[in-house]
């Protein structure tokens, strides 16, 4: 059915909370009434053709709608001179209806009269299909006139709503046609936008409230531009609990009023804030009650003159804007600041619980935390669960619930930590404390929950292990510090950790120095050596005595032992090696005359030519010999040996 | 035969080693004194004795870190900077070292980030190298002399020396750049910089106990500082000390 309203003066606020106006009538001035019988007077005195036929049109503006969309009919009656009813519409299934009002035209020119009468409706199609509007019936005077019904294809394709207000209800303002550019007054309608307080400390809550105020008609649609609130944390009211209409006299004149919009603004920073509530949407009907002087003075004869009846209405949008609201920001007191304060301001309540008391080991234990009370129970950090040795903590899951329905942001925060003791015994799980400021009081308060006791007892499936069983890996943690600190001081002589600084040290360059003199010392020996070595000559002349020496000893410790044969050998290696060292020749080529020839004659005396001779001969028959020599013949020739190259060593060498 | 080391060398070298070792020993028994104090609690005195032993001029890191360990218990941040810094210029890659000042900085007001990483060498450690590189060298000529077949050896002194001074030489740049300017610690509680070396200078930013800085310039009692951030300033000689 639709729903005919529209003489009702009716404001549809937020669609859902109908607002009643006083009636159009009572709201008439005694000079709109000389208005409307001159209007009479007019239409009667002049020669009536028009009421002989009676038009009726019916339009819809579009013949193919998606679900959701609108569409508007229009009744259209023309010429007609009685009064005429409002339609009653056969059908009209599958669609909700809004009235849209009714206009109604009278144009006089040169002497000829019409009339047309327009009624409107703005059709939300709701379920697809094709469907049909009417028929019509039209009581003009005392005949009834009909008009055929319209078709309407509705589709099922999305359609995209035109305007979403905040509240998120369905669309079921009218639309607002194209008319002339006629506004409403801003005395007419406007918003104020308003704080509760003006100043707050950090976190507690200003409520800023929109109220409509409006003289006409009126549908608020919601915001064209949602309000500014950097800087705060925003809790929305459910509208429904926002809307309260009421009448008020404001300036001398009568307004309906209402709160379309409740939000809660939690400071979260110090400063003075200005803040733009932003720019709300509404569609105004407007009725020409004021046309009266302007009436006069269009009045020209002979002209076109266009009459406007008193009901003729128009569905304008409006936009209001609301003034800035400044809010004032403070710190929260530096003063009695509890260490552990995290900024939470409200009033709150605390309390935890654990499930069990008596647990066996492994066997999990809920302990829950629960912060209730009134402020921004978002933000709020619930104290985290104590350190507990000998517990496997997991992470905590919370849960927010949070209650607006009393114009205040209240509600509970609480978190479930689960715990696994790890060893058997009596656990006391530490109360927990939470720390909060209270605006009323401007003090910090804290608030506690009870300790619990935990029984632990021994899993019965612990078993010690038996000899030869598995091992089974236990579970791993991670090592933490509990504290920190500088380490000990360092007590050990570790020499690398005692060197005084060096590059400042006398000693150390001193020590340096001395090296790098050594180092030039070693490097000119150790050159000579080299070149020395090259000489093979000159080495083996340098070590023929060495040789000699050590060959000899070796002979010596052979006599010792008795052992002939290797004692002529060691002495012929060591006297024939000599003298070849000593010449620079190789040792089968070495004989007496070699030696001769080779020592400058004064040095060599013919005595110690005869001594090697002897000495030569010996060591031929000692080794080449059958007869077996004495002891004593041996260690005589070992001396003769040893006394003829100590006699060498003093020859100078050609 | 030769000697291959005068007698008057030895006779100098012994001297030397003794007068050393007697100072150590001095050191050293302060050392342990100090050590026995800071364990028995009483900072004031271990702070006394490490000081006597730093005065003599033969601290070492482990002087420094224990006397920076002193002045921390002892509440002074900026001498416990100071020490644990010059502990760092001796022993860079010390753990115990490393974490008193990570511990330290922590406590500090002024937020300064480090500048340079520690340095991956301590000039000791340079100097140990190169003597021990010359020790090395010796010891070979010392073979060379005495063995012929070290000859070969021998022969290649000249190009290892090369390679060795050639090393030496940008271990000593890298270590210059990275410690050219000297660093100051602030040992006063609170300081204000200036934009010039007086008092009648405008204040340029406040420095706390701790804050640790790199000097740029020196003019009379003032040092020209400057921080990471590039932020510079003049500030009393008296309130800072260099590590």
């Amino acid at each position: 059915m639709i729903n005919n309203q529209s003489d009702n003066n009716q404001i549809n606020v937020n669609n859902q909370i109908p607002i009643t106006k006083q009636t159009l009538f009572g709201i008439w001035s005694f000079r709109h009434w000389l208005l409307f019988g001159y209007c009479l007077i007019g239409v009667w005195s002049f020669p009536s053709t028009a009421s002989a036929d009676v038009a009726i049109e019916t339009s819809v503006s579009r013949s193919r709608v998606s679900v959701g969309e609108e569409v508007t009919l229009d009744i259209i009656i023309l010429n007609a001179s009685d009064k005429i009813s409002r339609p009653t519409i056969a059908s009209i299934e599958g669609f909700t209806s809004y009235s849209q009002g009714h206009s109604q035209e009278i144009t006089i020119v040169n002497g000829e009269t019409s009339s047309k009468s327009v009624f409107s409706y703005v059709l939300i199609a709701n379920s697809p299909g094709e469907k049909t509007i009417g028929p019509f019936e039209i009581h003009i005077g005392d005949r009834t006139y009909k008009a055929a019904p319209v078709k309407v294809d509705v589709t099922t394709s999305a359609a995209s709503p035109r305007l979403v207000p905040v509240s998120q209800t369905p669309v079921s303002a009218p639309p607002v046609r194209a008319l002339p550019s006629r506004n409403a007054n801003d005395q007419d309608i406007f918003v104020k936008a308003w704080l509760d307080r003006d100043e707050v400390v950090v976190n507690e809550p200003a409520i800023l409230t929109y109220t409509l105020y409006t003289r006409l008609s009126a549908t608020y649609k919601g915001f064209e531009k949602e309000p500014q609130t950097t800087g705060f944390w925003v809790e929305e009211f459910p509208p429904d609990k926002t809307i309260k209409r009421t009448e008020q006299m404001f300036n001398g004149s009568r307004y309906v009023v209402a709160d379309v919009r409740k939000i809660a603004l939690f400071p979260t920073q110090v400063g003075v804030f200005s803040i733009d509530p932003g720019v709300l949407s509404a569609v105004v009907e407007l009725r020409d009650q004021n046309d009266f002087d302007s009436f006069f003075s269009s009045s020209v004869f002979g002209q076109r003159r266009v009459l406007r009846s008193p009901m003729l209405s128009q569905i304008v949008s409006k936009t209001l804007p609301a003034e800035k609201v400044v809010l004032t920001v403070k710190a929260l007191p530096d003063k009695d600041k509890p260490s552990r304060f995290t900024g939470s301001v409200g009033n709150y309540q605390i309390e935890s619980s654990i499930d069990k008391n008596e647990v066996q080991v492994g066997d999990p234990v809920t302990f829950r935390v629960k912060v209730w009370g009134e402020g921004n129970i978002n933000t709020l950090s619930i104290p985290a669960v104590p350190e507990l040795r000998d517990f496997k903590v997991y992470d905590s899951a919370t849960s927010t619930n949070i209650s607006k329905n009393r114009l205040m942001v209240e509600g509970e925060k609480s978190a479930e930590t689960v715990i696994v003791p790890k060893k058997a015994g009596t656990v006391v799980i530490p109360s927990l404390s939470f720390d909060y400021f209270d605006p009323h009081a401007s003090a910090y308060r804290q608030i506690q929950t009870q300790p619990h006791t935990l029984v632990v007892i021994p899993s019965t499936e612990a078993k010690t292990p038996e000899p030869g069983s598995s091992v089974e890996p236990v579970e791993k943690e991670d090592v933490a510090f509990v504290a920190n600190d500088i380490h000990f001081i360092k007590t050990d002589v570790s020499p690398l950790n005692r060197l005084p600084e060096l590059p400042t040290n006398p000693f150390y360059w001193a020590l340096n120095g001395a090296l790098l003199i050594a180092y030039g010392f070693i490097s000119v020996l150790a050159r000579r050596r080299g070149e020395e070595a090259a000489d093979l000559k000159i080495f083996r002349f340098r070590r023929s005595r060495g040789m000699a020496g050590r060959k000899l000893r070796g002979a010596a410790s052979l006599l010792r032992e008795d052992r002939q044969e290797a004692f002529y050998d060691e002495i012929a290696k060591a006297v024939y090696g000599y003298f070849a060292d000593r010449l620079n020749r190789p040792s089968q080529a070495i004989d007496a005359d070699v030696i001769e020839s080779r020592a400058a004659e004064e040095e060599v005396s013919p005595e110690m030519i005869n001594q090697i001779r002897s000495l030569l001969a010996e060591l031929s028959l000692g080794r080449y010999g059958s007869v077996k020599k004495t002891k004593e013949q041996m260690r005589d020739l070992l001396e003769k040996a040893h006394e003829v190259i100590q006699k060498f060593e003093k020859v100078r060498l050609k | 035969m030769k000697q291959l080391i005068p007698r008057r060398a030895f006779g100098l070298l012994g001297m030397t080693v003794w007068i050393v070792s007697l100072a150590w020993a001095g050191a050293e028994d302060d050392f342990k004194k100090a050590n026995a104090a800071y364990t028995a609690g009483d900072f004031r005195g271990t702070v006394q004795l490490y000081e006597s032993v730093t005065a003599r001029g033969n601290a070492d890191g482990a002087v420094y870190y224990n006397l920076g360990n002193a002045y921390f218990r002892l509440g002074e941040k900026g001498k416990a900077l100071l020490n644990y810094q010059r502990a760092r210029r001796l022993l860079p890659r010390d753990k115990d070292v490393t974490w008193n000042i990570h511990i330290l900085k922590s406590i500090l007001a002024d937020r300064i980030p480090d500048e340079k990483k520690p340095l991956p060498l301590a000039w000791n450690e340079i100097g140990l190298l190169f003597t021990a590189v010359l020790a090395g060298l010796l010891g070979v000529g010392v073979m060379a002399t005495l063995f012929p077949r070290w000859g070969a050896l021998w022969r290649l002194k000249t190009r290892f020396l090369v390679a060795c001074l050639l090393t030496f030489f940008l271990l000593g740049a890298v270590q210059w750049i990275k410690t050219r300017d000297p660093r100051a610690v602030v040992l006063a509680k609170e300081i204000f910089t200036r934009y010039g070396p007086s008092e009648a200078e405008t204040k340029a930013f406040l420095l706390h106990e701790g804050a640790e800085v790199s000097v740029l310039d020196e003019s009379g009692d003032w040092f020209y500082i400057t921080l990471p951030n590039k932020s510079s300033g003049w500030i009393p000689r008296s309130s800072v000390e260099v590590i």
